[in-house]
C-alpha cells in the first residue's frame, strides 16, 4: 500500500508534467483554500477569485517546484498556502478594507446549522466573542490562528508566513495568550 | 480578578506549539493548562462546521477550476516563429502554422485528457468514491452580443498593449487603463487621456484572443464576465451563471467558446469570438448536446475542424464517447464555418473510447481506448473526412503510466511509447506500427515541443526520480542521448501536453554525488548554459531557479526563453543563436529569489514585467526589452499588470476622438 505522501509527489510530478493532471491536487486542497480565504475576507466572491488565484498561481509556478517529504505528507501544503496567504494580502489590499465579520457571508462561517436553535444562539455568541478577540490581534498572529483552524502544523505555518519555527513559536505562544485574556476580559466585562 | 502570566521559556512554547501539532493532526490530548484550554476552545469554535464554511459550494468550486485552466491555456498561448531546421523528410506546412497547430493540440490533449481523468480524481488511492460529476443544470445562455460599429483609433493593436490599474498610466504609449471610479480607458498615445470603453468595469484582465480582454461589470454579485474588443467596441456577456458541471473542454480555444444554447441553456452551443455569432449544436448536427451529459471536444486553436462527443461513465469511472440519442453517429465533426458538418461513427468492435483528438491539420482523428483503472491501451486512427478507420493497434498490456502518445509535427502519424518501446503508426490504410527505439527501462513522451519530427523521451535509470532524456528525430531515426540526468515523472499521461519550445533542464551528477544543472538545447541537445557559464554563478550554486517562457520574437531578436538563475538575474535565452545567452539583466534593487513573484512576458516580446513582495505587498516592474538600455521601471502598486493579445492582422485605425463605445 502506497503511502499518502508518495501518491502525492506522483501527483506532483504529473502534474508538473501536464497541467491537466492537476485535478487531484485541486480536489484536495480547494476546500483548505477556500476556507481560509473566506475567513480572511468573509466574501464569498472575493474569496472564490482568491482561491481561484491561488490555484492558477500554483499552477504556473509548478514547474519550478520541488516538492519535499514532510512529518507525514508532503511540502505541497504549506506552499500553496504560501500562495493563497499572498493572494489574500494583496485582494485586503486592493479593497483596502479589512474583512468585515458583520457581513452575512461572514456570518455563515460562524453557522452551525445542525445546532438547536437554543445552542446555535449560545454558540454564535461565543462565535462572535472569539472572533472580535481574534481581530483584536496582530495580523500576523490572528493569521497564524487562522492557519492552525485549518489544521496546519507550526512547520507548515512556518513556511506559509516564511517565519522561523522558532518565530512560529513564539507567536503561536504570543497568540493563544492574548486571546485568553482577550476572552477572559471580555467575560469579566460582560460580567459587571 | 487580577491575572498573572510570567514570560514563557522555549520549553513551554515548544510544548505549546507541539500539544497544537498534535490537536491538528488528530490527536486528543487532555489539556494541562490554561493556555492548551484556550487552544482547544479557539480551535474548536473556529472549526465550527457549515456547510458553507467546510466545502468550497459546487457552483463555484467547478467555476473556478475552469477558470483556472483558461488562465494555464492562456500562460501556454504564445505566438510563436521559429527557424529550427530539421531535414524534413516530407513536405511540411510553414512554421508558424505548425507552431499554431501545435499549441491547439496542446489545448486538445489537455481538454481531453481532463474529461478522462476528473473524475474521482485519484489514479493511485482505492477508496475514492467514483461516479459521475455532480450536475446542476441551470446554465443560462449568452446574452445577445452587443455589436457596434468599428471604431477607428490610432492604437496599434498589432503590439500588445500594457493594462494597469490606475487613473493615469505609469508608462508613455499606449496603454489600457482601470481607474478607481470603474472607468476603463484606452490610451493610444501619450497626450490624450484615453477613449471611454465601458464604465462601471470592477476589473479588467487578459483574454486569450486577440484585442479581447475580460470585463466584470456592475456592482451586483458575481457579475458574468463581459468580453470586450478594444479595437471594435464590440462585447458580448457570457453568463453562466448557476452552471455548475465541468466540461470536458475546458474552453482552451482562442476563438471559439462552449456555451450553453441562447434558446435552450440545457443544450450546448459555440459562440465564435471572430464573428460575434451564437450557434447551437443543435442547429449544426441536428441533435441538442444535453449540458446534462459529459461532453468533450477536440478543437484546434486554428478551428479549421473541430470534433464534438456526449459521453457517460462505466463502472470503473472511465469517461467515454456515447452516443446521442437520434444522432447520426458517434462524434460530430464541424468545420470552422460553424455550419458544414458531418458525424463519424466509432468502429463497433473498438473498445470504449476514452480520448480522441483530431491531428493538427484537421485531417486525422485519433480515438484511443484507456481506460483509467484498467490495463489496456489501444490507439486507432480514422480519416476526419471519410469517417473511415484506417488502422488500428493491438491492445496493449500497459497500467497507468505506461502509455503515452503524440502527434508528430508536420506528418501524418502519430508515436507511441508502450513500455521500453517507442512506436510509430501512420495514417494510412491497414498501416502497421513500426518499432522506432527499443530502450532497457520504461520509456514516455514527455511534453511536446512544437519542432517537425523531434520527440522528446524520459527513459527510467536506476536513480528514482531521475530519467535520461533522448531526443529522438522521427525523420532520421536518431536518437540522442542527453548529458545529465531528467527529472520527469514516471507516471506520465497518455496524451502529453505540447509545452512551448523552451530549454531542456538536466542535472549533472558527479562521482561525489554533487549536482549542478545544465540547460540544453531542446533539438541538438547541446549545453546552452550551466551553473558554471554563469557571470556570477558561486560554487555553491546547485540546481538552479528557472522560469522557462514561451519563446517570443522579440522586436529585435529572434525567439528566446527567459530563466532566473540563483544569481538573480535573468537571462535571455535565444534559442536560435550562439552564444545562447543574449542578454543579462539584473533585477531591480531589492528583488532578488527569496521575494520574487510573478512575471510576465507580453505577447509582442516586447515588455517584461515582473512582481516582488515587498514591504507586504507586491511591486511591480516593467521593462522594455527594445532597448538594451532601458531600466526597470516601477509600474504600480500591488496590482497586476497584463498584456492584451495582439492581432498581427489588425491594420492600424486613425485617430479618433474620446467617445465611449461598446456602451
Amino acid at each position: 500500500m502506497t503511502d499518502p505522501a508518495t501518491i502525492e509527489l506522483r501527483e506532483i510530478e504529473r502534474a508538473q508534467d501536464n497541467p491537466a493532471d492537476f485535478a487531484p491536487l485541486y480536489e484536495r486542497y480547494v476546500d483548505l483554500v477556500w476556507r481560509f480565504a473566506f475567513s480572511r475576507l468573509g466574501d464569498r466572491e472575493r474569496a472564490a477569485d482568491a482561491t481561484a488565484q491561488t490555484f492558477t498561481k500554483a499552477l504556473a509556478a509548478l514547474p519550478r517546484y520541488e516538492p519535499k517529504r514532510q512529518a507525514d505528507g508532503t511540502t505541497f501544503r504549506a506552499w500553496l498556502m504560501m500562495i493563497a496567504r499572498n493572494v489574500i494580502v494583496d485582494d485586503q489590499r486592493r479593497h483596502r478594507e479589512t474583512t468585515n465579520l458583520d457581513a452575512p457571508a461572514a456570518q455563515l462561517w460562524l453557522t452551525d446549522t445542525r445546532r438547536s436553535p437554543e445552542e446555535h444562539a449560545i454558540a454564535s455568541d461565543e462565535q462572535r466573542r472569539v472572533h472580535e478577540a481574534l481581530r483584536k490581534l496582530p495580523d500576523k498572529q490572528r493569521t497564524l490562528v487562522e492557519l492552525r483552524a485549518q489544521g496546519l502544523t507550526g512547520q507548515e505555518i512556518a513556511d506559509v508566513m516564511g517565519m522561523s519555527l522558532a518565530g512560529v513559536r513564539t507567536a503561536h505562544h504570543r497568540a493563544y495568550a492574548k486571546l485568553r485574556d482577550l476572552l477572559a476580559n471580555d467575560f469579566e466585562g460582560s460580567s459587571r | 480578578m487580577t491575572k498573572h502570566h510570567f514570560p514563557p521559556s522555549n520549553p513551554d512554547e515548544q510544548a505549546f506549539l507541539d500539544f497544537g501539532d498534535d490537536i491538528v493532526s488528530g490527536a486528543t490530548p487532555e489539556p494541562q493548562t490554561d493556555l492548551e484550554s484556550t487552544f482547544l476552545h479557539i480551535q474548536g469554535t473556529l472549526r465550527q462546521t457549515s456547510a458553507e464554511a467546510d466545502a468550497m459550494p459546487a457552483d463555484l468550486r467547478h467555476q473556478t477550476w475552469t477558470r483556472v485552466l483558461e488562465s494555464s491555456a492562456y500562460r501556454h498561448h504564445r505566438p510563436m516563429r521559429l527557424g529550427l531546421s530539421t531535414p524534413p523528410r516530407r513536405p511540411v506546412v510553414s512554421w508558424i502554422n505548425l507552431a499554431t497547430l501545435a499549441l491547439a493540440a496542446a489545448f486538445i490533449l489537455a481538454s481531453v485528457n481532463m474529461w478522462s481523468t476528473y473524475d474521482g480524481f485519484d489514479l493511485f488511492g482505492e477508496d475514492v468514491e467514483r461516479g459521475p460529476v455532480p450536475t446542476h443544470d441551470l446554465a443560462v445562455a449568452p446574452t445577445t452580443p452587443e455589436a457596434t460599429a468599428a471604431v477607428s483609433r490610432a492604437c496599434d493593436f498589432q503590439s500588445s498593449i500594457p493594462i494597469f490599474i490606475a487613473d493615469e498610466p505609469p508608462i508613455d504609449g499606449p496603454a489600457l487603463y482601470l481607474s478607481d471610479n470603474g472607468d476603463l480607458r484606452l490610451r493610444c498615445s501619450t497626450t490624450e487621456t484615453g477613449t471611454l470603453l465601458e464604465d462601471d468595469v470592477r476589473s479588467v484582465e487578459t483574454y486569450p484572443y486577440p484585442n479581447f480582454v475580460k470585463l466584470s461589470v456592475g456592482s451586483g454579485p458575481n457579475p458574468p464576465p463581459t468580453l470586450l474588443n478594444i479595437a471594435t467596441g464590440e462585447h458580448v456577456t457570457l453568463d453562466l451563471t448557476g452552471f455548475t458541471r465541468y466540461l470536458g473542454h475546458p474552453d482552451w480555444s482562442q476563438r471559439f467558446k462552449v456555451v450553453p444554447d441562447q434558446t435552450d441553456p440545457g443544450s450546448w452551443a459555440i459562440y465564435d469570438l471572430e464573428t460575434m455569432r451564437h450557434v447551437s449544436l443543435m442547429d449544426i448536427g441536428g441533435v441538442a448536446f444535453p449540458t446534462s451529459d459529459q461532453m468533450s471536444v477536440s478543437m484546434p486553436a486554428t478551428g479549421t475542424t473541430m470534433a464534438f462527443a456526449s459521453g457517460g461513465y462505466d463502472s470503473e469511472s472511465s469517461a467515454f464517447v456515447e452516443r446521442l440519442p437520434g444522432a447520426d453517429g458517434d462524434i460530430l465533426v464541424v468545420q470552422e464555418d460553424l455550419a458544414t458538418s458531418h458525424w463519424i461513427s466509432l468502429p463497433a468492435d473498438f473498445p470504449p473510447v476514452t480520448n480522441f483528438t483530431i491531428s493538427p491539420d484537421g485531417s486525422l482523428l485519433t480515438i484511443l481506448s484507456r481506460p483509467i483503472m484498467g490495463n489496456t491501451a489501444t490507439i486507432g486512427l480514422i480519416d476526419t473526412a471519410t469517417g473511415a478507420e484506417l488502422t488500428r493497434t493491438a491492445s496493449y498490456e500497459a497500467v497507468p503510466g505506461d502509455f503515452t502518445m503524440q502527434w508528430i509535427e508536420g506528418e501524418q502519424e502519430i508515436v507511441y511509447a508502450v513500455g521500453g518501446t517507442l512506436y510509430r503508426l501512420q495514417g494510412t490504410a491497414n498501416a502497421s506500427p513500426e518499432v522506432l527505439y527499443e530502450a532497457e527501462h520504461k520509456v514516455s513522451l514527455v511534453a511536446q515541443m512544437a519542432i517537425p519530427h523531434v520527440v522528446h523521451l524520459a527513459e527510467d535509470t536506476e536513480d528514482e526520480g531521475l530519467q535520461s532524456l533522448i531526443i529522438f528525430d522521427t525523420s532520421t531515426d536518431e536518437a540522442t542521448r542527453v548529458e545529465g540526468k531528467f527529472r520527469h515523472s514516471g507516471f506520465a499521461s497518455p496524451l502529453p501536453m505540447v509545452t512551448p519550445l523552451a530549454p531542456l533542464k538536466t542535472q549533472l551528477i558527479a562521482a561525489d554525488g554533487t549536482r549542478t544543472w545544465e540547460l540544453n538545447h531542446p533539438v541538438t541537445g547541446q549545453p546552452l548554459i550551466s551553473a558554471e557559464g554563469l557571470p556570477n554563478a558561486t560554487p555553491e550554486a546547485d540546481i538552479g531557479y528557472f522560469m522557462y517562457y514561451p519563446p517570443v520574437t522579440t522586436a529585435s531578436e529572434a525567439p528566446v526563453s527567459i530563466v532566473l538563475t540563483d544569481t538573480n538575474e535573468l537571462l535571455i535565452v535565444n534559442l536560435e543563436l550562439a552564444p545562447a545567452v543574449t542578454r543579462t539583466i539584473a533585477l531591480p534593487d531589492g528583488v532578488g529569489r527569496n521575494n520574487f513573484r510573478a512575471a510576465q512576458l507580453s505577447p509582442d516580446g516586447r515588455s517584461f514585467t515582473i512582481s516582488a513582495y515587498e514591504d507586504d505587498i507586491d511591486v511591480w516592474y516593467l521593462l522594455d526589452l527594445t532597448d538594451a538600455q532601458s531600466a526597470w521601471v516601477e509600474v504600480s502598486g500591488p496590482y497586476p499588470v497584463g498584456f492584451t493579445i495582439h492581432d498581427s492582422n489588425q491594420p492600424d485605425h486613425a485617430p479618433d476622438s474620446d467617445e465611449k463605445i461598446g456602451g
